[in-house]
Protein backbone atom coordinates (compact mmCIF):
# COMPACT_ATOMS: atom_id res chain seq x y z
CA UNK A 1 0.00 0.00 0.00
CA UNK A 2 1.51 3.33 -1.02
CA UNK A 3 2.11 6.51 1.81
CA UNK A 4 -1.17 8.21 0.27
CA UNK A 5 -2.99 5.19 0.86
CA UNK A 6 -2.42 4.84 3.99
CA UNK A 7 -2.67 8.25 4.34
CA UNK A 8 -5.63 8.43 3.46
CA UNK A 9 -6.97 5.19 5.29
CA UNK A 10 -5.70 7.28 8.79
CA UNK A 11 -7.77 10.29 7.26
CA UNK A 12 -11.09 8.19 6.86
CA UNK A 13 -10.34 6.40 10.40
CA UNK A 14 -10.38 9.94 12.16
CA UNK A 15 -12.75 11.11 10.25
CA UNK A 16 -15.44 8.03 11.55
CA UNK A 17 -14.16 8.22 15.04
CA UNK A 18 -14.56 12.04 15.40
CA UNK A 19 -18.18 11.57 14.00
CA UNK A 20 -18.98 9.38 16.16
CA UNK A 21 -17.79 11.03 19.13
CA UNK A 22 -18.34 14.55 18.39
CA UNK A 23 -22.23 15.08 19.50
CA UNK A 24 -21.46 13.14 23.01
CA UNK A 25 -18.78 15.97 23.10
CA UNK A 26 -20.37 18.54 22.55
CA UNK A 27 -22.94 17.66 24.55
CA UNK A 28 -20.43 16.84 27.51
CA UNK A 29 -19.07 20.40 26.88
CA UNK A 30 -22.48 21.80 26.83
CA UNK A 31 -23.37 20.66 30.21
CA UNK A 32 -19.76 21.60 32.03
CA UNK A 33 -20.18 25.03 30.42
CA UNK A 34 -23.71 25.84 29.87
CA UNK A 35 -23.53 27.41 26.80
CA UNK A 36 -23.64 26.03 23.13
CA UNK A 37 -21.37 28.33 21.27
CA UNK A 38 -18.57 28.01 24.26
CA UNK A 39 -19.14 24.26 23.82
CA UNK A 40 -19.16 23.91 20.22
CA UNK A 41 -15.77 26.01 20.52
CA UNK A 42 -14.41 23.55 22.59
CA UNK A 43 -15.70 20.34 20.86
CA UNK A 44 -14.02 21.86 17.75
CA UNK A 45 -10.75 23.12 19.60
CA UNK A 46 -10.59 19.19 21.09
CA UNK A 47 -11.03 17.85 17.31
CA UNK A 48 -8.21 19.71 15.86
CA UNK A 49 -6.02 19.22 18.87
CA UNK A 50 -6.47 15.78 19.06
CA UNK A 51 -5.65 15.17 14.84
CA UNK A 52 -2.78 17.26 15.35
CA UNK A 53 -1.38 15.32 18.28
CA UNK A 54 -2.48 11.86 18.49
CA UNK A 55 -3.50 10.98 14.91
CA UNK A 56 -0.95 8.87 14.84
CA UNK A 57 -1.44 6.92 17.85
CA UNK A 58 -2.57 3.63 17.76
CA UNK A 59 -6.86 3.66 16.94
CA UNK A 60 -7.32 1.85 20.71
CA UNK A 61 -6.47 4.50 22.13
CA UNK A 62 -8.05 7.20 20.30
CA UNK A 63 -11.08 7.44 22.74
CA UNK A 64 -9.37 8.09 26.12
CA UNK A 65 -7.11 10.68 24.32
CA UNK A 66 -9.61 12.81 22.49
CA UNK A 67 -11.65 13.05 25.78
CA UNK A 68 -8.13 13.76 27.83
CA UNK A 69 -7.94 16.96 25.54
CA UNK A 70 -12.20 18.03 25.69
CA UNK A 71 -11.75 17.81 29.71
CA UNK A 72 -8.47 19.44 29.57
CA UNK A 73 -9.91 22.49 27.62
CA UNK A 74 -13.02 22.24 29.78
CA UNK A 75 -11.42 22.86 32.70
CA UNK A 76 -9.05 25.60 31.47
CA UNK A 77 -12.75 27.29 29.92
CA UNK A 78 -13.48 26.94 33.54
CA UNK A 79 -10.58 28.45 35.53
CA UNK A 80 -10.44 31.45 33.03
CA UNK A 81 -14.25 31.79 33.47
CA UNK A 82 -13.65 31.77 37.09
CA UNK A 83 -10.53 34.52 36.87
CA UNK A 84 -13.38 36.60 34.24
CA UNK A 85 -15.80 36.53 37.31
CA UNK A 86 -13.76 37.88 39.75
CA UNK A 87 -13.06 40.53 37.59
CA UNK A 88 -16.20 41.63 36.86
CA UNK A 89 -16.70 41.28 40.66
CA UNK A 90 -13.96 43.53 41.51
CA UNK A 91 -14.31 46.25 38.94
CA UNK A 92 -18.16 46.31 39.94
CA UNK A 93 -19.83 45.31 36.24
CA UNK A 94 -23.23 43.64 36.00
CA UNK A 95 -22.74 40.03 34.03
CA UNK A 96 -26.00 39.72 32.05
CA UNK A 97 -26.63 36.25 33.91
CA UNK A 98 -28.85 34.39 31.50
CA UNK A 99 -26.74 34.68 28.38
CA UNK A 100 -27.98 31.54 25.92
CA UNK A 101 -29.26 29.15 29.06
CA UNK A 102 -32.16 28.05 27.46
CA UNK A 103 -32.80 24.27 27.73
CA UNK A 104 -32.13 22.67 24.27
CA UNK A 105 -33.90 19.59 25.26
CA UNK A 106 -37.52 21.69 25.84
CA UNK A 107 -36.74 23.06 22.19
CA UNK A 108 -36.44 20.04 20.12
CA UNK A 109 -39.30 18.11 18.63
CA UNK A 110 -40.07 14.44 19.73
CA UNK A 111 -40.63 12.36 16.56
CA UNK A 112 -41.00 8.69 18.15
CA UNK A 113 -44.69 8.82 18.31
CA UNK A 114 -44.90 8.68 22.62
CA UNK A 115 -48.05 9.08 24.23
CA UNK A 116 -48.86 12.77 25.44
CA UNK A 117 -48.32 11.51 29.01
CA UNK A 118 -44.68 9.61 28.19
CA UNK A 119 -43.64 12.66 26.45
CA UNK A 120 -44.31 14.76 29.09
CA UNK A 121 -42.45 11.71 31.82
CA UNK A 122 -39.91 11.67 29.17
CA UNK A 123 -39.57 15.55 28.85
CA UNK A 124 -39.75 15.63 32.67
CA UNK A 125 -36.59 13.46 33.02
CA UNK A 126 -34.58 15.09 30.19
CA UNK A 127 -35.27 18.13 32.12
CA UNK A 128 -34.12 16.24 35.38
CA UNK A 129 -31.00 14.19 34.33
CA UNK A 130 -29.82 17.50 32.95
CA UNK A 131 -30.33 19.74 35.91
CA UNK A 132 -28.81 16.65 37.76
CA UNK A 133 -25.73 16.07 36.13
CA UNK A 134 -25.43 19.76 35.59
CA UNK A 135 -25.24 19.88 39.84
CA UNK A 136 -22.07 17.64 40.41
CA UNK A 137 -18.34 19.11 41.09
CA UNK A 138 -17.09 18.87 37.81
CA UNK A 139 -14.64 16.16 38.50
CA UNK A 140 -17.84 13.87 39.09
CA UNK A 141 -19.68 15.13 36.04
CA UNK A 142 -16.61 14.14 34.06
CA UNK A 143 -16.43 10.47 35.96
CA UNK A 144 -19.66 10.27 35.57
CA UNK A 145 -20.29 10.68 31.68
CA UNK A 146 -17.40 9.42 30.36
CA UNK A 147 -17.80 6.03 33.05
CA UNK A 148 -21.65 5.98 32.41
CA UNK A 149 -22.28 7.64 29.27
CA UNK A 150 -19.20 7.11 26.95
CA UNK A 151 -18.23 3.90 28.55
CA UNK A 152 -14.85 3.81 28.88
CA UNK A 153 -13.49 2.00 31.66
CA UNK A 154 -11.47 2.87 34.80
CA UNK A 155 -8.54 3.07 33.44
CA UNK A 156 -9.37 5.21 30.22
CA UNK A 157 -11.40 7.00 32.33
CA UNK A 158 -7.95 7.85 34.61
CA UNK A 159 -6.33 8.77 31.36
CA UNK A 160 -9.12 11.13 30.33
CA UNK A 161 -9.02 12.94 33.74
CA UNK A 162 -5.34 12.78 33.90
CA UNK A 163 -5.93 11.29 37.58
CA UNK A 164 -5.50 7.80 39.31
CA UNK A 165 -7.67 5.59 38.76
CA UNK A 166 -8.43 5.69 42.27
CA UNK A 167 -9.76 9.10 41.93
CA UNK A 168 -11.98 7.88 39.33
CA UNK A 169 -13.39 5.64 41.49
CA UNK A 170 -14.58 7.69 44.06
CA UNK A 171 -15.77 11.00 41.88
CA UNK A 172 -17.58 8.01 39.70
CA UNK A 173 -18.95 6.43 42.78
CA UNK A 174 -20.08 9.69 45.00
CA UNK A 175 -21.70 10.66 41.26
CA UNK A 176 -24.14 7.98 40.90
CA UNK A 177 -24.95 8.38 44.44
CA UNK A 178 -26.11 11.73 44.17
CA UNK A 179 -27.60 11.03 40.83
CA UNK A 180 -29.66 8.21 41.95
CA UNK A 181 -30.91 10.45 45.13
CA UNK A 182 -31.58 13.51 42.74
CA UNK A 183 -33.39 11.69 40.04
CA UNK A 184 -35.03 8.91 42.79
CA UNK A 185 -38.35 9.62 41.69
CA UNK A 186 -37.46 8.52 38.08
CA UNK A 187 -36.06 4.84 38.66
CA UNK A 188 -38.41 2.36 37.49
CA UNK B 1 -34.12 -7.00 43.05
CA UNK B 2 -30.56 -6.56 44.11
CA UNK B 3 -29.18 -3.39 44.06
CA UNK B 4 -26.29 -3.95 41.44
CA UNK B 5 -28.86 -4.58 38.78
CA UNK B 6 -31.18 -1.64 40.33
CA UNK B 7 -28.10 0.80 39.70
CA UNK B 8 -27.25 -0.98 36.01
CA UNK B 9 -31.41 -0.10 34.81
CA UNK B 10 -30.86 3.64 36.42
CA UNK B 11 -27.93 3.95 34.65
CA UNK B 12 -28.78 2.90 31.47
CA UNK B 13 -32.03 4.66 31.53
CA UNK B 14 -29.79 7.64 32.18
CA UNK B 15 -27.51 6.77 28.91
CA UNK B 16 -30.75 6.69 26.85
CA UNK B 17 -32.04 9.91 27.97
CA UNK B 18 -28.09 11.16 27.24
CA UNK B 19 -28.43 9.74 24.09
CA UNK B 20 -32.34 10.77 22.58
CA UNK B 21 -30.68 14.44 23.87
CA UNK B 22 -27.74 14.24 21.09
CA UNK B 23 -29.77 12.31 18.34
CA UNK B 24 -31.87 15.64 18.36
CA UNK B 25 -29.29 17.96 17.81
CA UNK B 26 -30.90 20.93 15.72
CA UNK B 27 -29.04 21.04 11.90
CA UNK B 28 -27.55 24.26 12.32
CA UNK B 29 -25.40 22.81 15.17
CA UNK B 30 -24.65 19.31 13.39
CA UNK B 31 -23.31 21.39 10.43
CA UNK B 32 -21.03 23.93 13.15
CA UNK B 33 -19.53 20.12 14.25
CA UNK B 34 -19.39 18.82 10.85
CA UNK B 35 -17.46 21.83 10.08
CA UNK B 36 -14.92 21.41 12.78
CA UNK B 37 -14.21 17.86 12.25
CA UNK B 38 -13.43 18.39 8.45
CA UNK B 39 -11.56 21.42 9.46
CA UNK B 40 -9.13 19.36 11.66
CA UNK B 41 -9.38 16.40 9.30
CA UNK B 42 -7.85 19.03 6.90
CA UNK B 43 -5.10 19.27 9.17
CA UNK B 44 -4.52 16.05 9.25
CA UNK B 45 -3.63 15.37 5.62
CA UNK B 46 -1.77 18.28 4.63
CA UNK B 47 0.14 18.20 8.34
CA UNK B 48 0.66 21.97 8.13
CA UNK B 49 -0.01 24.32 10.70
CA UNK B 50 -0.40 27.91 9.94
CA UNK B 51 -0.43 31.41 12.37
CA UNK B 52 -4.22 31.47 12.02
CA UNK B 53 -4.67 27.95 13.79
CA UNK B 54 -3.10 29.12 17.18
CA UNK B 55 -6.49 30.17 19.36
CA UNK B 56 -7.74 33.44 19.70
CA UNK B 57 -7.13 33.50 23.42
CA UNK B 58 -3.12 32.63 22.63
CA UNK B 59 -2.63 35.05 20.22
CA UNK B 60 -4.27 38.26 22.37
CA UNK B 61 -2.66 36.91 25.67
CA UNK B 62 0.53 36.31 23.59
CA UNK B 63 0.10 39.63 22.13
CA UNK B 64 -0.70 41.56 25.98
CA UNK B 65 2.37 40.22 27.45
CA UNK B 66 4.46 41.05 24.96
CA UNK B 67 3.24 44.70 24.69
CA UNK B 68 3.75 44.39 28.34
CA UNK B 69 7.25 43.41 28.11
CA UNK B 70 8.48 46.60 25.64
CA UNK B 71 6.76 48.85 27.85
CA UNK B 72 8.71 47.46 31.00
CA UNK B 73 11.77 47.25 29.28
CA UNK B 74 11.40 50.77 27.62
CA UNK B 75 10.56 52.86 31.19
CA UNK B 76 13.54 51.01 33.03
CA UNK B 77 15.70 51.99 29.71
CA UNK B 78 14.61 55.50 29.67
CA UNK B 79 14.62 56.10 33.75
CA UNK B 80 17.24 58.61 35.37
CA UNK B 81 19.77 56.35 36.76
CA UNK B 82 19.77 58.85 40.11
CA UNK B 83 21.42 56.04 42.10
CA UNK B 84 24.65 56.98 40.22
CA UNK B 85 26.67 59.60 41.91
CA UNK B 86 29.40 59.63 39.19
CA UNK B 87 28.43 59.28 35.46
CA UNK B 88 32.22 59.48 34.45
CA UNK B 89 35.47 57.82 35.27
CA UNK B 90 37.13 61.18 36.79
CA UNK B 91 34.00 62.64 38.46
CA UNK B 92 34.74 58.89 40.40
CA UNK B 93 38.30 60.16 41.45
CA UNK B 94 36.88 63.51 42.24
CA UNK B 95 34.07 61.94 44.34
CA UNK B 96 36.51 59.44 46.07
CA UNK B 97 39.38 62.18 47.42
CA UNK B 98 38.23 63.68 50.08
CA UNK B 99 41.01 66.34 50.52
CA UNK B 100 40.39 68.13 47.27
CA UNK B 101 36.54 69.09 47.85
CA UNK B 102 37.76 72.87 49.53
CA UNK B 103 39.60 73.06 46.30
CA UNK B 104 36.72 72.29 44.24
CA UNK B 105 34.33 74.38 46.44
CA UNK B 106 36.88 77.31 45.99
CA UNK B 107 37.49 76.93 42.73
CA UNK B 108 36.14 80.21 41.13
CA UNK B 109 38.17 82.01 43.71
CA UNK B 110 41.17 80.50 42.52
CA UNK B 111 40.58 81.18 39.21
CA UNK B 112 39.66 84.90 39.66
CA UNK B 113 43.07 85.39 41.42
CA UNK B 114 45.06 83.61 38.71
CA UNK B 115 43.75 86.14 36.93
CA UNK B 116 43.72 89.43 38.69
CA UNK B 117 47.07 87.50 40.51
CA UNK B 118 48.64 87.78 37.22
CA UNK B 119 47.50 91.43 36.04
CA UNK B 120 49.08 92.88 39.02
Amino acid sequence: MTAQGVQLDTTEALNLFLADVERRALRMAQIAVGTLDDALDLAQDAMLDFVRRYATRPEGEWKPLFYRILQSRITDWHRRNTVRNRLRFWFGGAGDGDENDGDQLENVADSRGDTPAELLLRRDLASALERAVKSLPLRQQQAFLLRAWEGLDVAETACAMGCSQGSVKTHYSRAVHTMQGLLGEYRS
Amino acid sequence: MNIDKREKEFLQRIKQELDCGVEQLDPVTLARLKSGRMRALEKAHTGGWRFGDIPRWVTAGGFATVTVAVVAVSLWSAAPRRNMVAAHPEDTEIVASQEQFDLYDDLEFYRWLAENGDAR
